[in-house]
């Protein structure tokens, strides 16, 4: 008896939100290898070099927003389930959020790869930034609102969940990962609000050619006001596996609960008024608001760091359980042949060199020497590509038993599976950033100029290129393998007798923390609070020229 | 089973994930001294790392005011 005996409902949706999310990740990796190879000049045989703006558009917004909102979706739906112990209220009201993102995903999706379609007449080659003055179809933005507007209701889903419970459990502590999942929602309905005006008030009626221009500004700034708080929108979910369910795997028990909650509240009333960091470039911005998010992107590594101290203590915890010693020769006694386990592990590994590289960005002033360049690729392919899918692979091995009743399939091939993943992303990255440094441009498909040869700091040109080349190859077999196992575990899994589906409580309760750590009402007024102060001026500023100018006509796209 | 993994501890089916035949380590007994070895070590490198891109590659690419 698992979750999908338990609740047979809502093991159905988890899984169809999984598939979705499995096909958006094939399809984006598939993407990834083609840029990887032309990017290089090893192939340029798929597409052609105007093409491959579609292909990368198609990349970013398939894995980038559409793979991770799916998976996350499924993944807080078994959460909340298990720990609120309640089927969903309303299967219609659940399949309804669903049905909604399938069809935002599917129109956006069209709208993108119409563009390889000689002829078809529509195209988006605008990035999964959708800046204007690029412009895309209406197609493009209509259905990444309705991808957006459903994952509120995927929200609301489990609050209506959390009401429920609350109603006949009046004192208990909110569930940790029921607690994870709600400061998750909150922040992301606080940061999804500058990316919803932004395209239903501006990009929808501009690319419909009911206004003709647009002030670039003001939409970038609103997507920034979304864009910083999504990178947590794609982590938290990863730190919910790294607390809720990594100490299990490496025979553990988590560390402390309370702390768990602390850095929650943190992400929450950090993640949305720091945004600007991501325009240092931008004219427009005063150099006050750069400062301030400066400041506070330094402050938010504080609860990065709590949670590098949190999560690794667990995973301690579990190796002197299982025999391990030393100061670093207990690492050794962790499980690493367990799939899931290696997958999360080598994630957090990565994350950490990410951390790094993301220093680098944060500094306003060092951050001129990578802006733009492919160090930025580099870097994010160590958090979200893969201290966020990694971890969702990985966790799917754990995950896929307890919702279909059946054994992993190909146990070899999950096992390999992490780690090839990790060669890859060792090789890709690595060099992405050493290019970076030598001032290659990101998102652009033949950087090789005339009479322009790159200073390349460490290493040579050809040299990184193949590290380039064959880590995306070896990223795209890993992924092979994680869909060859998903495939097989559905279709031809054997049914699963026994199991593993339970989660120690932590070795640090809340009973002892104060209760204020649930007061949900105190910590969204403070994150408003904040949002307001680091806003509300500039964006009046911008608005109050009226909110298409100064503008700018369309790019030619 | 599935057991909320906060709602009540002690309640709770206790710690099986230590099956490989080991010792249950309680709260009072754990020190993670592992732990601080290794974040330790890390912030080092950070600290590295930084100086190396802000002395080496910033500082020496960087435009000048005086040149
Ligand atoms: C098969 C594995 C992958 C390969 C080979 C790969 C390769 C690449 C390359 C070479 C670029 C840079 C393109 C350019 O700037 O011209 C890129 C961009 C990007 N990748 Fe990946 N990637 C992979 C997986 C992922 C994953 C798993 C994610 C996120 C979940 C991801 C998210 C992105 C994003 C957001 C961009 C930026 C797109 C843009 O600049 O608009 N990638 N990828
Ligand atoms: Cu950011």
């Amino acid at each position: 008896m698992t979750f999908v005996n338990h609740y047979p409902k809502a093991a159905r949706l988890v899984k169809a939100n999984f598939i979705v999310a499995f096909v958006a990740l094939a399809i984006g990796g598939f993407f990834g290898l083609i840029q990887a190879l032309h990017r290089t000049d090893v192939f340029r045989g798929f597409v052609s070099s105007v093409e491959y703006y579609d292909v990368l558009t198609g990349h970013g917004v398939l894995l980038a927003l559409v793979f991770t909102t799916f998976f996350i979706t499924g993944l807080y739906q078994w959460g909340v389930t298990r720990t609120m112990e309640r089927e969903p209220e309303n299967t219609t009201f659940s399949w309804s959020w669903f049905v909604m993102m399938v069809v935002g995903t599917v129109m956006t999706a069209t709208a993108i790869l119409a563009g390889l379609v000689p002829g078809s007449g529509m195209s988006a080659a605008v990035l999964y930034t959708f800046y204007p003055p690029l412009q895309g179809h209406p197609l493009f933005y209509i259905g990444l609102a309705l991808l957006v507007v459903g994952s509120w209701m995927a929200g609301g889903d489990w609050f209506w969940s959390y009401r429920k419970w609350r109603a006949n459990n009046p004192d208990a502590r909110i569930p940790l990962q029921t607690y994870m999942v709600i400061f998750t929602w909150l922040m992301w309905y606080i940061c999804s609000l500058g990316v919803a005006l932004e395209v239903v008030v501006l990009l929808i009626p501009w690319s419909l050619g009911i206004v003709q221009k647009i002030d670039p500004l003001l939409p970038r700034t609103l997507f920034w006001f979304f864009g910083h708080a999504v990178v947590y929108f794609w982590l938290l979910p990863a730190y919910f596996v790294w607390y809720s369910i990594l100490p299990k795997l490496s025979g553990g028990r988590l560390f402390s609960d309370p702390l768990t909650r602390v850095v929650f509240i943190f992400f929450l009333l950090l993640s949305t008024p720091i945004g600007y960091h991501h325009q240092y470039a931008d004219p427009g911005i005063s150099l006050v608001y750069k400062m301030w998010a400066l400041i506070m992107t330094l402050v938010i590594l504080l609860p990065s760091l709590m949670t590098a101290f949190t999560v690794i203590s667990s995973m301690e915890h579990g190796a002197r359980q299982r025999g391990g010693s030393g100061y670093f020769a207990w690492m050794g006694a962790l499980p690493w042949g367990r799939p899931a386990f290696v997958g999360c592990a080598l994630a957090g590994i990565m994350f950490a060199a990410g951390g790094f590289s993301g220093m680098i960005n944060a500094s306003l002033n060092i951050d001129m020497l990578v802006h733009n360049t492919a160090w930025i690729p580099g870097h994010f392919h160590l958090t979200v590509g893969t201290a966020t899918a990694l971890t969702f692979m990985a966790i799917t091995y754990w995950l896929l038993p307890q919702l279909t009743g059946k054994e992993l399939k190909f146990k070899g091939l999950a096992l390999a599976q992490p780690y090839t993943w990790f060669i890859g992303m060792t090789l890709m990255s690595n060099a992405l950033h050493r290019q970076g440094l030598a001032g290659v441009p990101r998102r652009v498909s033949e950087p090789e100029y005339a009479g322009i040869s790159y200073d390349v700091p460490f290493g040579t040109m050809a040299e990184m290129n193949w590290q380039v080349a064959i880590g995306g190859i070896t990223l795209f077999v890993a992924l092979i393998f994680f869909l060859v196992v998903v495939g097989g575990t559905f279709w031809a899994g054997a049914p699963a007798t026994n199991v593993d589906d339970t989660i120690p409580p932590p070795l640090s309760g809340p009973e002892h923390s104060p209760k204020v750590l649930d007061n949900l009402k105190l910590w969204v007024g403070v994150a408003v609070a904040l949002v307001l102060i680091a806003y509300s001026l500039p964006l009046a500023e911008m608005v109050m020229d009226g909110l298409f100018s100064p503008g700018a006509f369309p790019a030619p796209v | 089973m599935s057991t909320p993994e906060s709602a009540a501890p002690g309640k709770a089916s206790g710690p099986e994930a230590p099956s490989e035949g080991s010792k249950e380590i309680s709260l009072d007994e754990f020190e993670p001294y592992g732990t601080l070895a290794v974040t330790g070590s890390y912030f080092v490198l950070l600290l590295v790392l930084y100086a190396l891109l802000y002395f080496v590659e910033f500082a020496t690419h960087a435009p000048h005011i005086i040149d």
